[in-house]
Order: structure tokens, then sequence, then C-alpha cells
């Protein structure tokens, strides 16, 4: 007995001796530890943390990186547990252990648990590399006040709760497929699937909003649950939090862990020692061998006695390819994961688009293929990884390797074929995701696209792979174990992943293994993107050809692995022709980047965040000081633009200016320059910095003046990330904003991060400026009479507008080479792409319909809307601009006639219908607690509307939706919260007010809210602040619950028969960036109620979940 | 220009310290020339080496008056190897991997490439079964079809490294007459530690140990010194053997012992040399050189 438990326990250390020899463990170890630093110092992620004092190794980042690295892992792994078995087969001594004289079942469980071992430490590599994030401080790369406590803590809980349990369920899972299938495909199979069924949770139940809770349970990694949790923690408790054990991560872990425990379990009850030992059945041993020689000799012509070795290795090196491609693509297990990769892009191309969580979706190619890319990427990049590392290992036979490696064809003939193999097959796992992409539309779609997935795949995902691609060739050519290999390139893919996820390298063309991104759009096409996108395709396979130059000269040839000999080999290569690729793609690369460079960042809008914040804060000491209160009456804006050169031409006048300090400033859009400035007809001096100009008119301080604005704009940029241009040759859409400098001065460019301040050595106070001073919300300058002529110069198609507005300057226009199609739905002309036509009759009637409702809401008439224009992606939100309705194509056009989707829709109408009327005839500016007007009651009348139209329940989902918004914003705050007043226009701020604004509306009644929401704009037409103004109509206490501190709070209704109505709430209040408890448990009395009936907190504040506020009717 | 391979004073040092090869000297002509050596004497360093597979510390390797050390790829144009092992390629058939390899040694024409298979599988006996799956081949037919690929081009240097390895009579004998073959028109070099083979097919041939040579000539170069040295007498078991024996065999009736002596010790009767025996008393020689140095 002694004996058997001593011989278990010598087989459990050494497998992990084996797992911990060779270079995987401390290359893991390193490259990781290494790159966790070069995330902590450089992530945007991790400076915008850092704005509000969360320390960069806080807990929420131990948990993402260590779920998050898990997809690399799982590969690993696989070979770690494929050695289990396998280790003894390669050695030969598969059947002396196989008739050892110990228990099978006992051996193989002693290795599993060594093997777990190892792959628990690989896995705490990356939490424990947090605890090198003091080196960063020492080392003054990041600033050591945000280089929190070691996170031991976070690390053990992680390790708990994540690692250990991943350990052992899906090593258990893997070694069973070892035992299975005695091969190392098995695992790798495995892993794949494991891949496969994270993406469905995550990219379609947790990022299509279909189930949160499917996509936890889904996910082996537990990445879902903790992203999910950690979003929704507030700054504060980001930094020690503990991952709370929700019922879904109790379920998770036992679906991950214990039933692969079980799967074991049972393979190894079935285990018999002959399975392990004989050799698994050929598919091809029954093949009869064919009677007659399969080469005719006397058929094969001219016979030469001596080959040839002139001039022939270019046919050699296509012959080469051609087999290797043969071998990879005439393979079940490829086949399989084409069969696969077809099948779920089908399934989770329908699936998200009816189940999307703001749908359905319809699935046209411009929504449809960024899923898709999306959906598959992580997917792809480790299948082309590990597929191309397959290949790059075939010839790894023993004898043949060396076989091979003396037979008088170069390397590069060697070299060539396989990476050219290794590319095809890359192009032929991103052209399975088109065909998927063809059958979704064919399904789902009104409109089909053969062209747009093949060119969207070709172009946009295939060079990103093809750069994967060519890591594990080069990894696979200079690390000669493949095990280690393997592990380097599946972390560099998971780098990649992570370098994108985190923003590593902001600069997108730079990222590598990571598609560009597009906004494609049936308005504007792929002609504004075409000429970028050939761009960094061209970078992409450069750097793919640099890396397969240095593959040529590293490869490794023969069995002598010195320095010497591959210093030799490498002299060699350089005259076969390594070095001209490798000189050939640095031209490259150095020839595009210089044209990305001028394309996106000295003629584009591309700025890096840092950059950004330099900026801010020059522009912040050059110009705050000149800032003062300024009037205006009107003026006329003369503009021509010629789409098919990109440039613009404009005079604008600007009738009785006059400014406090003397000083005309504005802030001026992107591409255009303002070429002269005359005041009273005179020429003037125009000073520019950082996008600022300003003239000095001493005349204008007590009298007004007369000003004209000669501007000139050449564009010749390229759109950045999340941007589309707005004058191109294949049309124009453009606003007031594109083209005309914004009056006063652009508050929002003010840091307010206390240690950004710091940082770019600006004063702790954050200065103050009169709201007559700043820029105007909405437009450009401040409302007045204002008349506009645009004229569009195009050979055969050119245009005129003109418009007239006593509102802020706020027009909008469009231009098309072709007319679009048009509906005329009363006095609304809606001009739309003809594919998109049964949307846009939906579109147009909502509009109408809303218009009503929103007038209704209000009590306040409508301004006139005369035309509504379907405008490219990335082009801004759904707004009206004077009389044009703005519609860009988002979730608005891509939604179905049915469903939460088009309620959605309908709710942003709704809102920018409010928003034009309440800023219709008004200047507003960016003053205090401006939010609540300007994004808050827009969004309650959208709400309020809603009720009126759709069911209960979509009107508490909605709802649930903005609460949702509110929670998540708030964790991600860059700058501290203090009061309402304060918050500006963060993306929580809208969704906030519109909760508190409803809550107070049901205490004081809609009329009463009416009544007050005009007064608000009365006095704010008459120069009134926006706060005094609502204290004058609501009084102190609730300005102050609305304007005051952030407050929550969360009612629960609970019905029973016998006692009827309870009703409890809990409240908090927002200090020190999270949420403090205030009060719980709190009863309230409910005098009279109504089925359906939802009740609110009288305290006001947000209500965290609407659901369950609701008096349900009794039967 | 001399004719054949030439290797002087080739050293190879390992990572490790391990002093694989030590001043190694061949000059091999055309025809069948025998490497024998115990294990680990060096053998597969050796082969290696001259096959461009790594590189020596110093020395110099010639083919036919070629520096191979400088022009690898030249030499790589005339050479067919096979190494000690060879496993089995997975999924694909012996005909389609010997179509590489044909590509690989420059035969892109497919006229000439199918003629030159067609032949070396006739001439290895594998024409019915070039279709299979290489994974199924025996460990006979995988070491023919090892030695087929080794003669695709009609090499002028031909390395083979334990061939006949684990190989059934027959198939040895199959094997040794494809040997025999190729050496009409190039050099064999031919590494072995089963020494038989050198006897039945090398006229010369060379014993490696410690990564030396310590000895070189034909068979009857390196037997006929021993002539009347050697002397042999069975012991029955559990009898006391001489430590000063030279070879210890097994023997149906206990162990036959051979020693190496100027006169007959008694009750030992004379022996006719065998090259195993030459092989033998090299090593001895080795050995005792070995601990003579230790011993000054």
């Amino acid at each position: 007995m002694t004996m058997s438990l001593s011989v278990y326990w010598n087989e459990l250390t050494n497998e992990i001796n084996a797992g911990m020899r060779g270079p995987l463990f401390p290359l893991s170890a390193f490259g990781l530890a290494l790159y966790i630093l070069l995330v902590l110092s450089n992530a945007d992620y991790m400076r915008d943390m850092g704005a509000i004092g969360i320390p960069r190794n806080s807990s929420h980042v131990v948990y993402l990186l260590s779920t998050g690295m898990s997809l690399w892992l799982f590969f690993i792994w696989a070979w770690l547990f494929g050695q289990v078995t396998l280790r003894d087969k390669t050695a030969a001594l598969h059947e002396v252990i196989g008739c050892a004289p110990v228990s099978l079942k006992g051996l193989i469980v002693a290795r599993y648990l060594g093997a777990c071992i190892v792959a628990f430490m690989l896995g705490l590599i990356m939490p424990s590399a947090m605890l090198l994030a003091p080196v960063l401080g020492w080392l003054g790369i990041v600033p050591e006040e945000l280089i929190g406590q070691a996170p031991f803590l976070p690390i053990l809980w992680c390790a708990l709760v994540f690692i250990l349990p991943m350990t052992l369920g899906i090593g258990a899972l893997l070694l069973s497929t070892v035992l299975i299938f005695r091969s190392v495909a098995g695992p790798f199979a495995v892993a794949a699937l494991l891949m496969l069924v994270w993406m469905i949770g995550l990219i379609i139940f947790k990022n299509g909003d279909i189930s949160i809770f499917a996509a936890t349970v889904l996910d082996p990694t537990g990445f879902s649950e903790a992203e999910f949790q950690t979003d929704r923690w507030p700054p504060a408790r980001k930094i020690d939090g503990f991952l709370e054990l929700s019922p879904q991560l109790w379920i998770n872990r036992f679906v991950w862990c214990i039933i692969p425990l079980g799967i074991f379990t049972i393979t190894l009850m079935r285990l018999k020692r002959e399975h392990l030992v004989l050799e698994q059945a050929a598919k091809q041993a029954l093949k009869e061998s064919p009677a007659k020689p399969i080469i005719q000799i006397e058929n094969a012509l001219s016979p030469l006695k001596r080959p040839i070795f002139d001039n022939s290795w270019l046919r050699a090196t296509s012959q080469e390819y051609f087999w290797h491609l043969s071998r990879s693509l005439n393979n079940w297990v490829m086949r399989l994961s084409l069969i696969i990769l077809f099948a779920i892009g089908v399934g989770g191309g329908i699936f998200n688009a009816m189940e999307h969580g703001e749908g359905p979706m319809i699935p046209r190619a411009e929504f449809l293929l960024p899923f898709m890319s999306e959906f598959f990427f992580v997917f792809l990049l480790f299948m082309v990884a590990g597929f191309v590392g397959v290949l790059m290992r075939r010839d790894s036979q023993t004898g043949f390797d060396e076989m091979f490696d003396v037979t008088p064809a170069p390397t590069g003939v060697l070299v060539i074929s396989k990476a050219m193999a290794a590319f095809s097959i890359t192009i032929v796992f991103v052209l399975a995701s088109a065909l998927s992409a063809w059958v979704v539309m064919l399904i789902g779609s009104p409109s089909f696209s053969f062209v747009d997935p093949v060119i969207y795949q070709l172009l946009v995902v295939a060079p990103a792979l093809l750069e994967v691609a060519a890591i594990t060739i080069l990894m696979h050519a200079v690390i000669r174990n493949s095990g280690a290999a393997h592990a380097m390139s599946m972390m560099f893919g998971f780098i990649a992943i992570v370098n994108y996820e985190l923003n590593l390298v902001s600069f997108e063309p730079a990222l590598i293994g990571i598609p560009y991104s597009v906004l494609l759009s049936s308005m504007s096409g792929w002609t504004p993107w075409i000429a970028s996108l050939l761009t960094v395709d061209g970078i992409k396979v450069s750097f793919s050809l640099f890396l397969l130059a240095l593959a040529w000269l590293l490869w490794s040839r023969g069995t002598d692995s010195s320095l010497r000999a591959r210093f030799h080999a490498v002299l060699g290569r350089f005259r076969e022709g390594a070095a001209l690729l490798a000189a050939i793609s640095v031209v490259c690369i150095a020839v595009l980047s210089s044209l990305i460079v001028d394309k996106l960042i000295i003629h584009g809008q591309y700025i890096s965040l840092s950059e950004e914040l330099k900026a801010n804060a020059k522009w912040e000491k050059t110009w705050a000081s000149k800032a003062a209160t300024y009037e205006i009456a009107g003026g006329h804006v003369s503009l021509k633009i010629d789409p098919i050169s990109r440039t613009v031409k404009g005079e604008w006048s600007l009738r009785d200016f006059s400014a406090a300090n003397g000083v005309f400033t504005g802030s001026l859009p992107h591409g255009i320059e303002l070429v002269n400035v005359t005041v009273n007809g005179e020429y003037f001096e125009i000073d520019t910095a950082y996008d600022q100009f300003a003239v000095s008119v001493e005349d204008c301080r007590e009298v007004a003046c007369d000003i004209e604005l000669f501007i000139d704009g050449k564009f010749s940029d390229w759109p950045t990330l999340e941007s589309q241009p707005w004058l191109h040759h294949s049309g124009v859409w453009m606003r007031a904003r594109d083209v005309l400098s914004r009056l006063g001065i652009d508050k929002e460019r003010i840091l307010t991060a206390p240690l950004e301040r710091e940082k770019y050595v600006l004063s702790k106070n954050i200065p103050d400026f009169e709201a007559r001073s700043l820029s105007t919300l909405h437009g450009v300058a401040p409302a007045g009479n204002w008349s506009w002529e645009i004229r569009y110069i195009a050979p055969g198609n050119s245009t005129y507008e003109v418009g007239r507005s006593s509102t802020m300057l706020d027009f909008a226009s469009a231009w098309y080479p072709n007319e679009p199609e048009m509906i005329n739905n009363g006095d609304l002309k809606l001009y739309h792409h003809a594919s998109h036509q049964s949307t846009a009759m939906i579109i147009a009637e909502e509009i109408r319909e809303l218009q009503l409702c929103v007038e209704d809401v209000l009590n306040m008439p409508l301004p006139t809307i005369t035309k509504a224009v379907h405008v490219p992606r990335g082009l801004g939100d759904i707004r009206v601009y004077h009389d044009v309705f703005w519609l860009p194509e988002s979730s608005g056009w891509d939604v179905a006639e049915d469903g939460f989707g088009r309620q959605i829709r309908r709710q942003e109408i709704a809102s920018a219908l409010a928003k034009s009327t309440l800023f219709h005839g008004i200047s507003i500016n960016q003053q205090d607690g401006i939010g609540w007007y300007a994004h808050g009651i827009p969004l309650w009348v959208a709400l309020e509307c809603t009720k009126k139209s759709a069911s209960r329940s979509e009107w508490i989902a909605l709802q649930q939706r903005l609460s949702d918004i509110v929670i998540r914003e708030m964790g991600a705050v860059t700058t501290p919260i203090t009061t309402l007043a304060k918050a500006g226009n963060e993306k929580w701020v809208g969704p906030y007010m519109a909760l508190t604004t409803l809550n107070i509306a049901s205490q004081i009644g809609t009329s009463s809210m009416q009544k007050a929401i005009l007064q608000v704009k009365e006095n704010l037409k008459h120069g009134h602040f926006l706060i005094d103004s609502f204290e004058q109509s609501f009084g102190f206490e609730m300005t102050n619950a609305l304007f005051g501190v952030p407050r929550a709070s969360d009612t629960v209704v609970k019905q029973s028969n016998g006692t009827g109505v309870s009703i409890t709430s809990e409240r908090w209040l927002w200090a020190e960036n999270e949420w403090v408890r205030i009060e719980s448990g709190i009863e309230q009395a409910l005098t009279n109620h109504e089925a359906n009936d939802l009740i609110f907190d009288s305290w006001g504040g947000f209500e965290k979940t609407p659901a369950d506020n609701v008096i349900q009717p009794v039967d | 220009m001399s004719q054949g391979l030439i290797v002087n004073k080739l050293t190879k040092q390992y990572a490790n310290g391990v002093k694989a090869l030590n001043g190694v000297g061949l000059n091999v002509p055309r025809g069948l020339y025998g490497l024998l050596g115990p294990n680990g004497a060096g053998k597969s360093t050796l082969m290696r080496t001259i096959a461009t597979l790594q590189m020596p510390d110093s020395g110099s390797i010639e083919l036919d008056g070629m520096d191979v050390l400088n022009n690898p790829e030249k030499l790589r144009k005339n050479l067919g190897y096979l190494p000690q092992t060879i496993g089995a390629y997975p999924g694909v058939s012996a005909l389609s991997l010997m179509s590489r390899f044909a590509w690989l040694k420059g035969f892109t024409e497919k006229s000439a490439r199918d003629y030159e298979i067609a032949q070396i599988l006739e001439r290895v006996n594998l024409t019915d079964a070039a279709n299979r799956n290489v994974a199924e081949y025996s460990g006979g037919m995988l070491r023919r079809f090892g030695i087929g690929l080794a003669l695709i081009g009609e090499p002028r240097l031909l390395i083979v490294d334990e061939p006949t390895a684990g190989l059934d009579p027959m198939e040895r004998n199959r094997f040794h007459r494809v040997l025999s073959d190729v050496s009409e028109d190039a050099a064999v070099l031919l590494s072995t530690h089963i020494v038989e083979d050198v006897e039945n097919l090398c006229d010369d041939l060379s014993i490696l140990v410690a990564g030396q040579i310590v000895a070189s000539g034909s068979p009857k170069d390196l037997i006929t010194p021993l002539d009347g040295q050697l002397f042999s007498k069975v012991f029955a078991k559990g009898e006391p053997v001489p430590k000063s024996a030279l070879r210890v065999l097994a023997n149906p009736k206990g162990l036959l012992v051979i020693v190496r002596a100027r006169t007959a010790p008694n009750g030992f009767k004379v022996r006719s040399a065998s090259l195993e025996d030459a092989y033998h008393v090299a090593l001895e020689n080795v050995v005792s050189v070995d601990s003579d140095s230790r011993v000054t």
C-alpha cells in the first residue's frame, strides 16, 4: 500500500516536473509579467481610472485580467494535459507503463493532479504579476499614488473562485478527450469548442443584451460575470471590491467544474489498459493497395536521370504550397471547424438579430458584418494560430524532419511554401464567415449583398489574421520546442485581443492582429473607407511579410541550435532573398505608415488621449483668461461646397457683436481655416492656437460691431475610428458645427480630474466661466436672426438651399451624388437609401405620431420639420437641426418593425423632438444644471410618450435600461462626481435626470411639471440661470434633490393576499466615488393605489430597479 | 581532384561539455564504407555533421574535392541521408511524400519526377504499396521507404545511420541488397553497431570510439593481425570468468569466453578471428589506454 502511494506520489511530482521543465513556464511567466506591466503603465483604460484616483492594481483589474486570459490558458492547458498520456507514447514507453503493476486509474489521477498543479500555477501568473505594479512606481513610470496596496486578497479570491475550479474542471475535460482520442487533437478541439461557447455567451447573449444569466452560465472563463459585476461597481468599490458569488456564478462553476469532473470520472471508469496501448486504427487501413503501379513509367515523358536545380525552385515552392494547402484542407478537423464556423455563424447571426436586447434587428450588411467580425474574431484568431501551428509542425516527424532539412531545396522554398499555405487557410477561414453572412442575409434581411461580406472579410478581417498567421509562423520558426512555440503564438493572440480591449495601443492602424474599424453604411458605401482600408491592409500585409522574412532568416534547419550555426544560416539566407523581402517590407511599412500618419494625424482628426489632454491643458492656459460675455443679434452664412474636390468656402457675417473684454473668440472645426476677419469692414489680425481663434476687437466693447468671417476648408483626410467624413464625393451630410466656428469658450475642454490638472501644471481650482461667455450647448452661435444659403457645386448636380431661423444657429444639409429615395408623409419629406424603404416608411410615421405626443406632453408648439434625412453611421445622434430631422444609421435604422428596439428608437425620436422644442427660440449655454434641461427633460418626455403608446412592461423596460446606463456609466466616470449641478453633460446625467424627473412628476403631476418647464424656458429666454429658475418653480428641497449630490433608491412593492401591499425602500447617496447606503428597510405607507401603478420613493433620486415597483393587478 | 568523401580532423563539442568528435578523419571512396562504434561513440554526430545538419567546431569535409562546410547546399544536391529512426508520417501516402521529396530535390518536372519515383519504388519493392498511408507501413517497409527517399536524385554520397536495427532477417537482407546496388555508383557511409552488417557489405571501415577513430581499414586488415592471438573456452554456469576476457558470450552450456593472448591459456582453444573480435580488440585498446592515462 505504501509502495503504491509512493508510486502515485512520484507520478504526481514527475508530472509537475515535466510540466515545469522546458521553456513553456518561464517564457509564459516572463512574457505575461512584462505584458501586465505594460498594460498597467500604458492602457488608456488605466489612465481613465487614474483620473479619479483608482489605483492601477485595483481588484477589478485583477478579476478582469485573470478571467480574460483564460482563453489563452485553455490552449496551453490542452497541450499540458495532452502530455499526461502522450508523453509516454512519444518516448515509446506507453507499453512499459501500461503493464506496470499499479492501478491505471490511480496513475492517471495522480498525473491529472500533477498537471492541475502546473495548470493552476500558469493560471496564477497573470493575477500574481499584478504584485509587480510597485516596480512601475519605483521606476517613475506611473505616479506612486496610483499604485495601491498589493491586491493579495483579490488574487486569492480570484484563485479560489476562478482559477482553481477552472483548472480542475477544464483540465478534467481536456484529459478526458486525450484518453478518448489518444491524440492532442482532442484537447485542442475541446479548447476551440470552449472558446466558441464563450463567444456565444459573451458576444450574443451579453453584448446583444439578450441574457446576462445565460452569458454567465455559458462562459467557462467567468469573464462575463466578472465584467458584469465590476462594470456596475462604483469607482471606490473597484479598488478593493470582492466579486459576489451570485447564483449564476455558482451555476457556472457547477457547469464548468463539477460536470467535467463527472465526465472525467466516467471516462476513467471505462478506461482499459489496451485502450492506451493499442495504436489508433488508421482511417485508411483497410484501403486496398492498387494492383498496378501508381506511376506508369512508360507514360513518363522525357525521363531525366538527374534533377534540374536551376530555375526550378519557384516551381518547387508552388508544388510545396499546394501540397501543404491540400493536406491542411483535406483534413477532418479542418472540415469540421469550417462547418462549425459556418453553422455557428448562421445560427449566431440569426439569433443575435432576432433576440438582440435592443432589437430585434434587421441583418443588413452594415449591421451584420461588424457583428460577424466581432463574433468570430477571437475564434478565428485562435483557430488561425492553431492550424498554422499544426501546418508549421507537420514535418516534425522523427527522422523526416532531418531528411527534409538535408534536401537541396533552399530554405526559402520551405518557408515561403508553408507561409503561403498558412495565409491561404487563413483566407479560407475568413471566407467561411462571409458564407454565413450570405445565408443570414438571405433569411432575415430585405436586402441582400453578395459583395459586401466578401469585401468586408477580405479587406477588413483577413489582413489582421494574416498578421496572426505570420506571428505564428515566426514563433514556430524560431522556437524549437513545439509546446513553447505554440504557447507563444497563443499568447501573442491573447495580447492582441487585450491590446484592443484595453486600448493599450490607441492608434488603430498600429494595432497588430486586430481588424481596422470601418463604419459601413448603405448611404455612403465603401467609398470613404477604401483608401484608408487599402493602406492599412498594405501595412498589415507588409508587416506579415516582414515577419515572414524574419522567419526565413531565423528558420531552424538542422539539429544545431548554437548561435554560431544560426548566424551562419542567417548569412546564407540573406543571399537567398530573405533580406530583400525584409527590406521591401520595411520600405512598404514606412511609406504606407507615413501616408497613414499624414491622412489620419496631420490632416485627420486622430489624436491620442495623452496628446488631447496635453492640448486641452495648453488650451486652458492660453484661452481661459480670455473668456468674456458676448452678445450677438444674428447674421448670415453663405457657403460654397464642392463635394468632388472636398472643399468649402464660406462667409459668415455677424451683426451687432459685442464682447465685454473686447475679444472675439471661437473654436474652429476640424479642417476649417479662418482666412480673414473684418470688423466693420476692416481686416483684423487673427490669433489661432489649439483650435481656438481670437480677434482683438476693442471697439466692440461698448458699441456693437459687424464682423465678417471668411472661411476656407480643404479636406484631404481619411476618417478615423468611429467617425465618417461629412464631406465626400459619395455624399455630404453637413451640420453647422462641421463648417462654422463655435463662438465663445468650450467648457468641455477643461480638465476636471485633480490628478490630470496636477500633471499638466494647471491650477487646482477649475476656472469658473460666466455662462454667456461659453459656447452654446447646441449649434454654433446664440439665438438671433440667422439666415443661410448653401451652394453645392458638382458637375451636373449643383444644388442650392436657403434657411432662416430665430433660435441658436444650428442647421443641417445634405447633398447626394444620385437622388435618393424619398417618402412624403404630410409635410415631411424623408430621404433614404433604397434598401431601407420599409424602415423609412415606419420612421416617417413615427416622427409624425411622436410630434403630436411631444407637443402634448410639453404643452408647447413644436418647430416645423420639413425634411428628414437618412445619414451614414458615425455622424452623430438622432437630432433635429432647425427644420431637418437628422437620422443617422444606428440602432434606429437597424431595428425591426416590432419589439423593444423600436421602443428605443421611438424614445430617441421623441427625445430629439423634445430637445428641438425646448431649445427653440432661446440660447442655452453650458451652465450649471443644464443636463436636466438639455437631456433629462427630453428623455422624460420620451418616457411619457412611451407610457401613452406602448405597453406597461415596455415602459418599465425603458426605465430599467436608463437605470442600467446610470449605474454602468457612474462606475466608469473619469471625472469625480460632486453634484448634479456640476456634472455637465456626462453620459449618466441624462438618464439620471429623466428617471428623477419621472419621480418628481409622479409626485407633482404631469401638468405641474409642464408648467414648471415652461416657466424655466421663459426664464432662460430672459437670461436667468437654470437652477435659479428651477428653484423658483419647485422650491429649495426639490432643487437640492435634483441638482445636489446624486441619490438612488430601490423601492420594492410586495403583495400578499392577507396583508395587502407593503412597500420598503433603500436609499443611497453618492460620496467619495461610491454609493453609500444611508437608510434601508424604510417602510412606506400607501394610501390610494391602483393596479399597475408604479411606486417611487418620495425622497427623490433615481430608482434602481423599476420592475419591482409595480402594483400587480389582483385576480 | 580527390574522389569520394574526405573528413579531416573533425571536432565537435556540445554545449553541455560532451566532446562528441575529437579529430575524426575518414577517407570514404566509392562503395560501401562501414562506421562501427558503440552507443554514444559519436557516430550519429558524425553522420549529422557530414549531412550538414550541424556544424563542426573545427576540421574539414570534402566531397569529390568540394568544401562541404562552406557549400552545404552543394553537398545537399548530391546527398542521400537516412537517419537512425524515421517515424510514421501521419495521414500521407508514400507516393505523395515521395513526390514531395522529389521536388525538394529538384525534380520539379512532373514527367522526370514520375519516372524517378517509379524507378525507386521498384528498386525498394514498394510499388504496390505506394498508395498506402506511410503510417501503416511495417518497420521494414518504413526503412525501405526511407532509403527510397534518400535515393531520389542518384546521390553521390549516401549516409545511412543504423539502417537495419529492428528488421527481420528477410527485410535486412533486402535492405543490404539495395545498399549494395547503390554503392556501385556512390560512396555509401553505413553507420552501425551491427558488426556483421559491415563484415558482409563493406570493403572498408572505421571504428569510432569516444569521438575518435581507433581503427580503419578493410575487414581483413583488421582481422589478420589477430590471427593466432584469440582463444576461447566454454565456462560452466557459476564458474569464475577470467578478468582478462575480451568477450564473454552466452552459450547453451554456460559462457563462451574469448581471450587475447600470445599463447593459449590453460583449457582454451585457438579461435579464428572475426571482425567482431577485431572491433572488441579496438574497444579494449581504447579502454586500456584510458585506464593507463588515468593511472599516470
